[in-house]
């Protein structure tokens, strides 16, 4: 029986438990068996067995596995036995069963039933994917510019009053231009060929979308004026991944990640979008389940974009009275000449 | 004497590039935070992510139609299991539906009406029980939960019954569970997540930030133009000028190492079954082995950027393969040759060998081998390096 479940199969069968301690540590089985002496006694004479089974915890997957195909195989067996021994005592098939079981409970599992692996974590991960290099791009970009000593193109009109805004509006249009591509990609043509779960209706899916874009973006440029080399940004952002991945509450749920540092993790946009992103994707979830990501993701956007806005300015003021002070000539100063011309 | 020393060291390549190197290292907030602080920051980070081992108290919502002792008794123990916490008592199946889309519970338990009649008369009563599994982690772990207080509670209505027909507690046993399991969790006895997910997660970020100073280290020689004169300080030698330039890095990645295992087995309470040595030997290879790597992007792309980028890439894909969140070995032959080409599968092999399950030794020699095998192919990209480093041609460049 317990050959025939899915998630195992029976490879050896050895005479004890130390040789099957041997096979184990060679890689040869992920878990053993043991049925120990007088099973067969037990069992006819209406006593309680038992049956042992060791797996690998180091492992988690293997753990489950094993685990569930032991639960189920001897579950159905003992099952067998009980109704087999309260027939023998006269019941009736239905009586039996009825009365091996008072309670059944029946498990749904829904919006995964298979429990697949690819469902489960790619939706969340291309999320965290898309923030992750647009802050890096942005970055990039960012770092480029200033090490050519063209921040100051980027802010061309810094000190007329709300000279910023276009700028950043600007860039931002632009990088969000883009990353519609990188979505349209991402959502329909990964969804297409992993064979993802798909409910989302437009409007709540865009509703989500267009926030956490914009939200990413402008904390890509308030971000990107720390940066004073292109590398940095690579440096400073990438490490962040695998963290922001699990502070999303995508595998790890959030309820079990300490209050605070979930509450910091808010200052990243995916720590909203991924488990809201999913309830849509995934679970077909309508606008007004995810009304709160929504707000949080706009109000989000707005407070980077004045951050960023506010950053380009200073940047942009301190860099003309330092160049102006320092006199740094060179490719800078042509630029800017070309500008001001 | 001592004097004479001093020259004797002024004069050798080896120490003048090991000084220079440290200049450089102290000079500079960026090397700061890729060698010291990022380490430190992300391990902060993780093992907080992880503090609570397990995790506990997922929403339940309940639809109880029958209000009854008995229904209310079920709904208590759910409640009062680790994992469960009811949350929410919602009229109806649709309500239910709501409040787990809106991600206000993760399950829903479905008492329907008459259920303790049913009980009662022994006429078999049926509970429907609807779980999220879009985390499949987190619809494992409240389906067993669910399932063992049901077990529990179904249990104690047999062995009652059982026994009022006048059976003694052994046969009542007998009779209501035929074949008991019982189940042996090696390594991990308390299942604990973290186990599993902090110990793929701190080596990966050491493996991330060894990479990425790394290529930061020499790219930066390259881009500024600085690569002949740091040539000149090694005699021209490109070994001697590599193992100057990057001791520094080997030896405060092995800080950070010190830092992550005192984490691991201190406060997590991971175990250490096997050899210590070997953990560490095999460590120092991985750190050299991804420094190769290093040199190996650079030799090939001449770029530093575009190292950083493919660098980066290279080593979260690492984590994938760490058999850590889908076993090796249950993944298609192609998949399993990749696997081979990350270093860090390797270490992972040495790690949890000895780490967790206390191997014998002989079984870390294949994965060691592995790791020297990459080291040795970082000596096969010195000619090119060496080509990129003299060359005008690409320095300067973005």
């Amino acid at each position: 029986m317990v050959d025939a479940t899915e998630e195992m199969k029976v490879t050896q069968s050895v005479g004890s438990l130390v040789a099957a301690e041997q096979l184990f540590f060679e890689g040869q089985v992920g878990g053993v068996l043991l049925i120990p002496a007088g099973f067969e006694k037990k069992v006819m004479s209406g006593q309680q067995a038992s049956v042992s089974v060791y797996s690998d915890a180091g492992y988690f997957l293997v753990y489950k596995q094993t685990l569930t195909g032991a639960m189920q195989s001897i579950g159905t067996f003992s099952g067998g036995v009980e109704v087999r021994r309260l027939m023998a005592k006269g019941a009736t098939p239905e009586q039996a069963v009825e009365k091996r079981d008072p309670i059944a409970l029946n498990s749904v599992m829904l919006f995964n039933p298979a429990g697949g692996y690819n469902s489960f974590i790619i939706p969340g991960l291309i999320m965290v994917i898309l923030q992750q290099t647009l802050l890096i791009g942005i970055g990039l970009l960012g770092g480029t510019d200033k090490e050519r000593g063209r921040f100051r193109f980027a802010v061309p009109q810094t000190l007329t009053k709300g000279g910023v805004i276009p700028v950043v509006v600007g860039k931002a249009g632009a990088y969000f231009v883009l990353y519609t591509v990188n979505i349209v990609i991402t959502q329909l043509w990964v969804y297409h060929w992993f064979n993802l779960p798909d409910k989302a209706t437009l409007l709540p899916a865009l509703a989500l979308m267009v926030p956490f874009l914009l939200a990413v973006i402008f904390l890509g440029m308030a971000l990107s004026t720390f940066f004073s080399r292109r590398e940095h940004s690579i440096l400073f952002v990438v490490f962040l991944s695998p963290i922001a991945l699990f502070l999303s509450g995508l595998s790890w749920p959030a309820s079990a990640i300490p209050q605070w540092l979930h509450g910091a993790a808010h200052v990243l946009p995916s720590t909203v979008m991924v488990p809201a992103w999913l309830r849509v994707r995934t679970m077909g979830a309508e606008l007004h389940h995810v009304g709160d990501a929504f707000c949080f993701l706009t109000l989000q956007a707005m407070v980077y974009f004045v951050l960023a806005v506010g950053l380009y300015w200073w940047v942009g003021k301190g860099k003309k009275g330092r160049k102006g002070r320092k006199g740094k000539g060179g490719r800078a100063s042509r630029v800017d000449g070309i500008i001001g011309q | 004497m001592p004097n004479f020393q001093m020259e004797r060291l002024k004069n050798n390549g080896f120490f003048r590039v090991l000084n220079r190197e440290i200049t450089r290292i102290t000079h500079s907030k960026v090397y700061l935070f890729l060698l010291l602080v990022g380490p430190m920051l992300s391990f902060l980070l993780v093992m907080n992510i992880f503090v609570a081992g397990v995790p506990s108290h997922l929403p339940v919502a309940v639809v109880d139609e029958d209000f009854s002792a008995l229904s209310r008794q079920l709904t208590r123990m759910v409640d009062a299991t680790r994992m469960a916490d009811v949350t929410e008592r919602v009229s109806s199946l649709q309500d239910g539906r709501e409040s787990m889309l809106s991600g206000h519970a993760e399950a829903v338990l479905y008492i329907p009406d008459e259920f303790e009649k049913t009980v009662l008369k022994g006429e078999g009563a049926q509970i429907q029980l609807y779980i999220n599994n879009t985390n499949v982690l987190v619809g494992g772990l409240l389906k067993s939960t669910i399932y063992r207080v049901m077990a529990t509670y179904s249990t104690g209505v047999k062995l009652q019954v059982a026994m009022k027909q006048g059976l003694p507690v052994e046969q009542a046993l007998g009779q209501v569970h035929a074949v008991q399991m019982d189940g042996h969790v090696l390594f991990n006895p308390y299942t604990n997540y973290a186990y599993f997910l902090v110990t793929a997660l701190m080596p990966l970020l050491v493996v991330l930030f060894t990479l990425l100073g790394a290529i930061f280290a020499i790219g930066m020689e390259i881009r500024e133009g600085t690569s002949p004169e740091w040539l000149k300080q090694a005699d021209n030698s490109l070994l001697v000028a590599l193992a100057g330039k990057l001791l520094p890095y080997v030896f405060l990645m092995l800080v950070n190492v010190a830092v992550m295992h005192f984490i691991m087995t201190q406060h997590l309470g991971f175990p250490l079954r096997g050899y210590w040595g070997a953990i560490m030997l095999s460590q120092l290879l991985m750190i050299l082995a991804y420094q190769m790597v290093a040199v190996m992007l650079l030799a090939m792309t001449a770029n530093t950027r575009l190292s950083l980028s493919l660098g980066s890439a290279y080593s979260m894909m690492a984590l994938t393969f760490s058999g850590l969140t889908f076993p090796v070995s249950g993944m298609p032959m192609v998949s399993q040759m990749l696997a081979q080409l990350f270093p860090f599968y390797h270490w992972m092999e040495v790690f949890m060998g000895q780490g967790m399950r206390g191997e014998p030794l002989l079984q870390t020699i294949q994965p060691m081998a592995f790791l020297l095998l990459f080291v040795m192919a970082g000596f096969l990209f010195f000619p090119r390096l060496n080509r990129v480093l003299a060359d005008t041609r690409f320095q300067h460049r973005c």
